[in-house]
């Protein structure tokens, strides 16, 4: 399992996307602590206040906001394309079945190929936190909020471990990078309209059965609020058990669901 | 001879129509068994089922004493269809892959890596990426992943097609030499007939996924009927009237050369020809190669 597992990893690294996509954790974690130096020095203001009072001057800060530009939606994008490429890219090439003719059970090759990818992920996370964190000690000192941001990173790679599920669920299901690609992005939409749905429902306007407005309160299970997990614990925001169970559920569901399609799935 | 491949009814479906249909196969150590059919016989669906690519709905395979489905492919390697490699990395970096994937790591799979390369000949070009391969250096690289965990048996399908003549001798040359020299059991697959006949000593012919014929060449190649002769003489419509019909079969006459059937030895035709009064230019018995036995059995 160690040597599979080393297998993906060194192949997950190769590929263009992976190299691409730390470069992105890089540059968000060096460009968040610039942009907030320069909106500070200029004295923008933003919607009628100052950036000097929106934003406090401290060294965490510009580690919240790589974080949060890096949950936006890029970093996203490639772990995605990782996923379908390592599964649905490999069904489609056969490389697939070169490697399903070693004696190994297919239940390990698809964790081996979840852990590169959560590799992957730790290492672009671990980049932005240190790149950012040294160009923010660098302008602003030592002081912050250093717990909370660093648990926010530790929950972000936790989420991220749920979307990685899905996509290799997808991947495995649909056989095709195009298709996992497509898919997840439905997904993600279906996601975001549930989420508005729960919402509106929570407000009691629609259905005024409380037990219904309790359930839609909690948004159980939703994709987008498990992304945002991260934000969770940091100030302005409640966390919520209840999202990181959510996180938990999704990401064991998928890969469980993923586990079964692959060993019942005929390899080309 | 020990069993190196058992397999009992084997069953495949794909909706209504059956694949491979409760097929039996057994390939002893040592052979180099050539799978015979037609296209769509179901060749390569009975490799894949055998090899755990592909599901079965019946059937047992016992494969180098195991029934395990894991644990019997260790010992075996396989090419089916065209090899597939990750074509952005090099053709080492992709056997290391194979390599880890195998159990092999550190300095015993960079041992077994040098190893292989040498023996398909592709040591200069191991740090090309394999989009720049060739079909030929692209089926030497698949022997050369096959052999990297010193496998006993082998299961090669159609590992000729597409191939030029050099590259498809290169192929027979390799295969016939890892059966002798490295004592590699061989299950190939192939519809070039002439190819097995040259390499293999056993062979099994299937058609609509059912075995129909099965056992060593030289037995297959053995016929029920009499011998057969193709003769050239200048006269030939009248040797063929003069020949005593009791002992020879004329079976046909074409221009100066005859078929003749007949239990006598080869001397006794020409001897009798002689004392007929006529002079043969050729005597030539006519042997039955494996595209006959193939016809016939799928007839």
């Amino acid at each position: 399992m160690t040597l599979l597992v080393l297998a993906e990893q060194v192949k997950l690294f190769r590929r263009t996307p992976a190299r691409l996509g730390l470069g992105l954790a890089v540059m968000l974690g060096a460009l968040m602590p610039i942009v907030l130096v320069a909106l500070l020095q200029a004295g923008t203001v933003i919607f009628g206040v100052e950036a000097a009072q929106h934003f406090a001057s401290e060294p965490t800060r510009p580690m919240i906001w790589a974080l949060r530009a890096r949950n936006f939606f890029v970093m996203h994008a490639v772990l995605i394309v990782l996923g379908a490429q390592t599964l649905a890219g490999e069904i489609g090439d056969r490389t697939l079945r070169e490697a399903l003719l070693a004696p190994v059970p297919r239940y390990q090759v698809l964790l081996a190929k979840l852990v590169a990818l959560l590799t992957w992920d730790a290492v672009g996370l671990v980049l932005m936190f240190v790149v950012s964190g040294v160009l923010g000690i660098g302008a602003f000192g030592l002081d912050g909020i250093w717990v909370s941001v660093a648990l926010a990173y530790v929950l972000t790679l936790v989420a991220d471990t749920a979307l990685a599920g899905i996509t290799l669920l997808v991947a495995v299901a649909t056989r095709s990078v195009v298709a996992t690609l497509g898919g997840l992005l439905v997904a993600l939409i279906l996601d975001m309209v549930a989420g508005w749905a729960m919402f509106v429902v929570s407000t009691g306007a629609v259905v005024r059965d409380p037990w219904v407005v309790e359930i839609a309160s909690q948004h159980p299970v939703l994709l987008n609020s498990v992304l945002g997990l991260g934000n969770s614990v940091l100030p302005g925001y409640a966390f919520d058990t209840r999202t990181l169970g959510s996180a938990g559920v999704l990401a064991a569901g998928s890969l469980l669901g993923a586990l079964l399609l692959l060993r019942r799935a005929d390899i080309p | 001879m020990p069993q190196a491949l058992t397999v009992r009814r084997l069953t495949r479906s794909y909706g209504s129509r059956k694949a491979v249909d409760a097929l039996d196969l057994e390939v002893l150590e040592g052979d180099v068994y050539g799978f015979l059919g037609p296209n769509g016989a179901g060749k390569t669906t009975a490799m894949r089922c055998i090899l755990g690519l592909i599901r079965r709905d019946e059937g047992e395979v016992t494969l180098l004493g195991d029934t395990d489905p894991v644990r019997q492919r260790r010992g075996v390697a396989a090419i089916i269809e065209t090899p597939a490699f990750h074509d952005w990395m090099t053709a080492r970096q992709n056997l290391m892959q194979a390599g880890w994937y195998g159990g092999l790591s550190g300095s015993s799979l960079d041992r077994a890596i040098a190893r292989v390369l040498e023996r398909v000949g592709l040591v200069d070009r191991a740090d090309e990426r394999t989009r720049g391969y060739s079909l030929g250096m692209r089926q030497r690289l698949a022997i050369a992943r096959c052999l990297l965990g010193e496998p006993r048996m082998l299961f090669l399908d159609e590992p000729t097609n597409g191939l030029d003549p050099a590259g498809m001798k290169d192929m027979r040359d390799l295969v016939r030499s890892l059966a002798m020299h490295d004592g590699i059991t061989v299950l190939v697959s192939s519809h070039l007939l002439a190819e097995v006949q040259a390499i293999c000593n056993r062979v099994g012919i299937i058609d609509r996924g059912r075995m129909r014929a099965e056992g060593t060449v030289a037995d297959l190649l053995k016929s029920a009927d009499q011998p057969l002769y193709r003769v050239r003489c200048a006269s030939a419509v009248a040797l063929a009237e003069a020949l005593p019909a009791e002992s020879f079969t004329v079976e046909s006459t074409d221009g100066d050369v005859l078929l003749v059937r007949t239990a006598l030895p080869a001397e006794d035709l020409n001897r009798r020809a002689f004392e007929l009064g006529f002079a043969l230019s050729m005597l030539a018995p006519v042997e039955r190669n494996l595209e006959d036995v193939f016809l016939e059995v799928l007839a």
